[in-house]
């Protein structure tokens, strides 16, 4: 569900989520971020690919924000890519551009 | 003749008393039964006929124990018929109640009630009166306060009268009806027509057909073919703007609740009815929205942007009822109705719960500082993403709108 990439050159990890961030899969999102966030030693930039996702419903970014918090308290700077379309408006909705770093992939 | 404290009259047909529920701690003996409050406001009547075999209960062995209801004998009789031999959870070799036989009356044809039914805690009590066939049916959760008053209030709604039953459903306690889906229903009275009426539940969920009643939720019976709504009925339950009309809602069962849509020539319309405790059936019913979103409501490709914002505004709304109007568990239901108006071209969604609402501000102080934090933002969605919300039912019930143009993307 999550796949870590890590460019030590750059110093970042991106971590691409190749499905949507929902309630019923939260659980195991959960864990595949954990799991990734302690893989390797903390880098300088942490990017959340949700290029793959079209809906991430209030669990899903409840649970996105507690990542990004997360690798903020490891010391990166976490920013988050999203494709144009249904998350544009998501993240307009709920501000999560005035909290985290948001970029839209053209 | 005396009258029972408060609305309730006594019954006119003397009664058997019978047992109808597990549910209910008792044990063995007189003087438990002479505790249990109902029974003793009951043996003030002189025309209930008791069961002496039911004041000394040291030989009933019959796991769970039960609960005395006095009703019309020919009622009782039906009744027992259906659950003592039909009930593996309520049977025993020797039940005291066995030698009961003679029927007075049939059953509605066509009633199928499953053991999985009987098993997981329901009733069915049923009774005939000038010509048409009561009955209730319900399902009782495993709280055994709630089950004394929900016997309780059923043994008055047997006790009293046709006016008087009427009566008494309208002032169903709500703690009742939060924990506790019960239909009532009539089939058949003067002009042959089918009334029903759910508490708790706002919307119709047994079916007639060419004069066969059935369940047809698993709760009820393993039957799941589709069949026919009245119109009528669902409109004077859910959608006063319908009305009458002689069409019909085709039903559509699905694994994850009951649903019905509008057939051909009627409003565009769909009504689904879900069962609380969803857990992941969410995603099936997403996807169950989106087909029929996609095939019934112009403007809205199936990979449509609109698409997914409104099954996202659903998806939102349907999980608050569920967590917050049901607390999560199971035994209520969650209805959610959609119509499409081709003028203004607008989607309405309804999303009701048997909870008792709430007064959630999105800008109050507590609220904005959830948000920062990433918490309770499915209201936020909702307002955000809807063109119209509004809250009914003092937040029990959330509609929104959105608009659709032909060009929706």
């Amino acid at each position: 569900m999550i796949t870590p990439i890590l460019d030590t050159a750059q110093q970042t990890l991106t971590l691409k989520v190749d499905r949507d961030l929902l309630s019923s899969n939260s659980d195991e999102a959960s864990l595949a971020f954990e799991a990734a966030l302690h893989q390797s030693t903390p880098p300088e930039f942490f990017i959340i690919d949700l290029t793959a996702c079209k809906m991430v419903d209030s669990v899903g970014l409840n649970l996105l924000f507690g990542v990004l918090h997360r690798s903020q308290e490891l010391g990166a700077k976490p920013s988050i890519i999203i494709a144009k379309g249904p998350l544009e408006r998501i993240f307009q909705v709920t501000q999560i551009g005035k909290i985290f770093d948001v970029k839209i992939q053209s | 003749m005396k009258t029972i404290p408060g609305s309730y009259k006594p019954f006119s047909t003397p009664g058997r008393l019978i047992r109808l529920s597990p549910h209910l701690p008792l044990q063995p003996g007189i003087d438990t039964l002479r505790a249990i409050p109902h029974i003793n406001y009951l043996k003030k009547f002189s025309r209930i006929q008791w069961d002496p075999s039911l004041l000394g209960l040291e030989d009933t062995n019959i796991g769970a124990t039960p609960t005395l209801v006095a009703a019309p004998t020919w009622a009782l009789n039906w009744l027992q018929d259906i659950h003592f031999t039909r009930s593996s959870v309520w049977d025993a070799p020797l039940h005291p109640l066995r030698p009961w036989t003679n029927k007075l009356a049939s059953p509605p044809a066509g009633l199928k009630i499953s053991d999985t039914f009987l098993q997981s805690g329901g009733f069915i009590n049923a009774w005939q009166e000038e010509g048409a066939w009561h009955m209730i049916i319900g399902q009782v959760q495993a709280d055994s306060a709630t089950s004394v008053l929900t016997f309780a209030w059923l043994q008055n709604v047997l006790a009293g009268g046709k006016a008087w039953r009427r009566r008494e459903l309208g002032i169903f306690p709500q703690s009742l009806q939060n924990s506790l889906p019960i239909i009532y229903l009539q089939l058949g009275d003067k002009n042959g027509a089918l009334r029903l009426h759910s508490l708790g539940i706002p919307a119709p969920i047994i079916l007639k057909k060419n004069a066969q009643l059935e369940n047809i939720r698993p709760w009820i019976t393993s039957t799941e073919r589709p069949r026919q709504v009245l119109m009528s009925e669902v409109a004077a339950l859910y959608w006063p703007s319908v009305g009458h009309s002689s069409g019909a809602l085709v039903f559509d069962g699905t694994s994850s609740g009951l649903i019905w849509h509008a057939s051909a020539g009627l409003p565009t319309a769909f009504l689904g009815l879900y069962p609380s405790a969803l857990g992941a059936q969410i995603d099936k019913m997403q996807a169950h929205w989106a087909t029929w979103l996609a095939t019934h409501v112009p403007g809205l490709g199936a990979n449509s942007d609109k698409l997914t914002e409104l099954l996202l505004c659903l998806r939102e709304a349907v999980i608050n009822a569920d967590k917050h109007g049901c607390q999560g568990r199971p035994g209520k239901r969650i209805m959610l109705g959609l119509q499409y108006a081709r003028t203004g071209k607008t989607l309405q969604a309804t999303v009701s719960d048997p909870g008792t609402g709430h007064d959630h501000n999105l800008r109050s102080p507590l609220a904005m500082q959830h948000q920062r934090m990433g918490r309770h933002l499915g209201l936020m969605l909702i307002h955000g993403l809807a063109d119209r919300v509004r809250f009914l039912d003092n937040g029990a019930t959330l509609q929104f709108h959105f608009r659709l143009s032909s060009s929706s993307k």
